[in-house]
């Protein structure tokens, strides 16, 4: 299994692991192309990993530094056009994609400052805890320059097209109160125990069923844009081509009145 | 009363399908997942009903599948679709029966008091309402057993509410109580449950049975035909 600390960790994002649970903390102010490709090979190699049943990642980051993004990492060379335009958001969307193809549990801690493609980060995640004083804002339409990372699909999903609009085309500014009333933020932690808190409740879910989070996840997400009947296909071929092992000691514990260990998988 | 385990009462054009196991808070078992379908069959072909209500006996609506129910031994029209050696047709049973409710196109609505989980709650989300009390216990804890909830719960939730409500519910097994029901967007009115669910619901079925049956099936079909289409086709189906 993979040293993640020392494949994934540079100068733009740590890495570590605790038992089962890997998390990550962006280092500086800004979100990166470094951080978003350790980010997402780091998952994809977690995917597999039954020593990994949960990911963290803290974020406070002003988003992204469009004058020092740092170099594309050389994976992507390939998909870089020549022209007074630019490249697009390949980096990006490539970071975006692993976190939404990794089905265990991921939870984004939202700590100070969120802005920008931080959110897009955050709204990848299944669950998202802020600090109090956290506040979040996507400023890139006040920049002139288009999300288009893969939050406004993402965002209008979580909290609706009303509030979407509202963040990303006005650009407003909400804080943890504001982003919990829309449910775009799932729970509130106070600051000065909100590392406690991070660990407890990541431990908390490394410790859950994992394996029927990603079953379920794996429904939700795959179902998004199919009719009805397809869906129901869907779940019944997903029933039929994924074991959950911790069913038996699911069931065990209910029978015995005791709280399960489950294996995560 | 009776001790039949599904009660079919009529009342002023409702059809109550009243789950009565109450020494099991209604817990459903194979045989109960079949008589449900068969009613939801007769209602729709039945022109004195104009709306079907699902509620429950006792302490509660329903506190799921009946997980230490015998295996089922009478003739089970599912056989040929056994998903899950284990669990033999169940999930194909449950997630059939779910199917014909969510495409019933009279209106239909859960009265939900006490505790509504794992399968009840799978009902409860076919139902085009859901009324609760403010003590309801409502979810889906299935997570919490490491079971597999395979029966349609994933397509309809994420479109009742929000993909940040279904983490809540469906990763984290939250329970609601009713005003968190209400404030996630899934039932839509409150009531007392004195002396009864049904009673207290009265106004809320009363509501409906006003609104015009044809009027209500053909946008209830718009509804559910456009959930998944462009505006375009939308417009087609028409």
């Amino acid at each position: 299994m993979p040293d993640y600390e020392q494949q994934f960790s540079n100068d733009s994002i740590a890495c570590t692991q605790d038992e089962n649970v890997l998390s990550f903390r962006l280092l500086g102010n800004h979100v990166n192309y470094e951080s978003l490709d350790s980010l997402a090979t780091a998952v994809a190699a977690a995917h597999d990993d039954p020593n990994v049943r949960a990911v963290a990642i803290q974020l406070t980051a002003d988003g992204d530094d469009p004058e020092n993004m740092m170099a594309v990492p050389q994976r992507f060379q390939l998909r870089l056009p020549e022209g007074s335009h630019g490249h697009g958001p390949i980096v990006e969307q490539a970071a975006l994609t692993a976190l939404r193809e990794f089905t265990k549990p991921l939870i984004a801690y939202m700590r100070d400052v969120v802005n920008g493609i931080a959110i897009d980060l955050a709204a990848t995640c299944d669950i998202r805890i802020a600090n109090s004083s956290m506040s979040m804002c996507d400023t890139r339409i006040l920049q002139g320059r288009a999300a288009n990372t893969g939050i406004a699909y993402l965002l209008p999903k979580l909290v609706g097209q009303s509030q979407a609009m509202r963040i990303l085309l006005l650009g407003e500014k909400l804080n943890a109160a504001e982003a919990h009333r829309i449910h775009f933020v799932h729970e509130i932690a106070n600051d000065a125990n909100f590392d406690d808190h991070m660990t407890t409740f990541s431990n908390r879910i490394s410790r859950m069923a994992t394996r029927a989070w990603q079953v379920h996840k794996m429904q939700v997400l795959g179902q998004q844009h199919l009719d009805f009947e397809s869906a129901m296909i869907h779940s019944l071929g997903i029933r039929q081509t994924h074991v959950i092992n911790d069913r038996v000691e699911g069931i065990k514990a209910w029978r015995e009145r005791r709280d399960p260990e489950f294996s995560g998988t | 009363m009776s001790d039949e385990p599904l009660l079919i009462k009529d009342e002023d054009g409702v059809r109550h399908l009243i789950l009565n196991r109450p020494s099991k808070i209604n817990a459903i078992d194979y045989a109960q997942h079949l008589r449900l379908m068969s009613q939801f069959e007769l209602a729709e072909n039945d022109p004195n009903v104009k709306v079907v209500a699902l509620s429950g006996i006792g302490r509660g609506f329903c506190s799921g599948d009946d997980l230490s129910a015998a295996p089922y031994e009478g003739e089970d029209p599912h056989r040929h679709r056994k998903v899950d050696l284990e669990m033999g047709s169940g999930p194909a049973v449950l997630l059939q029966s779910c199917s014909r409710l969510h495409h019933l196109s009279k209106p239909t609505v859960a009265l939900m008091h006490g505790i509504a989980l794992g399968s009840g709650y799978d009902y409860s989300l076919s139902c085009d309402f859901r009324v609760v009390t403010p003590d309801i216990r409502y979810g889906d804890p299935r997570i919490d057993r490491a079971l597999w909830a395979a029966e349609g719960w994933s397509y309809k939730l994420p479109r009742l509410t929000n993909l940040s409500v279904v983490s809540r519910v469906a990763y984290l097994g939250e329970i609601m109580n009713g005003s968190q029901a209400i404030e996630f967007g899934l039932a839509h009115a409150i009531v007392d449950g004195e002396p009864d669910i049904r009673e207290s619901s009265r106004d809320f079925l009363n509501d409906l049975i006003r609104v015009s049956s044809s009027a209500y099936t053909q946008v209830k079909h718009l509804i559910l035909r456009g959930t998944d289409t462009d505006f375009a086709r939308a417009l087609a189906f028409t």
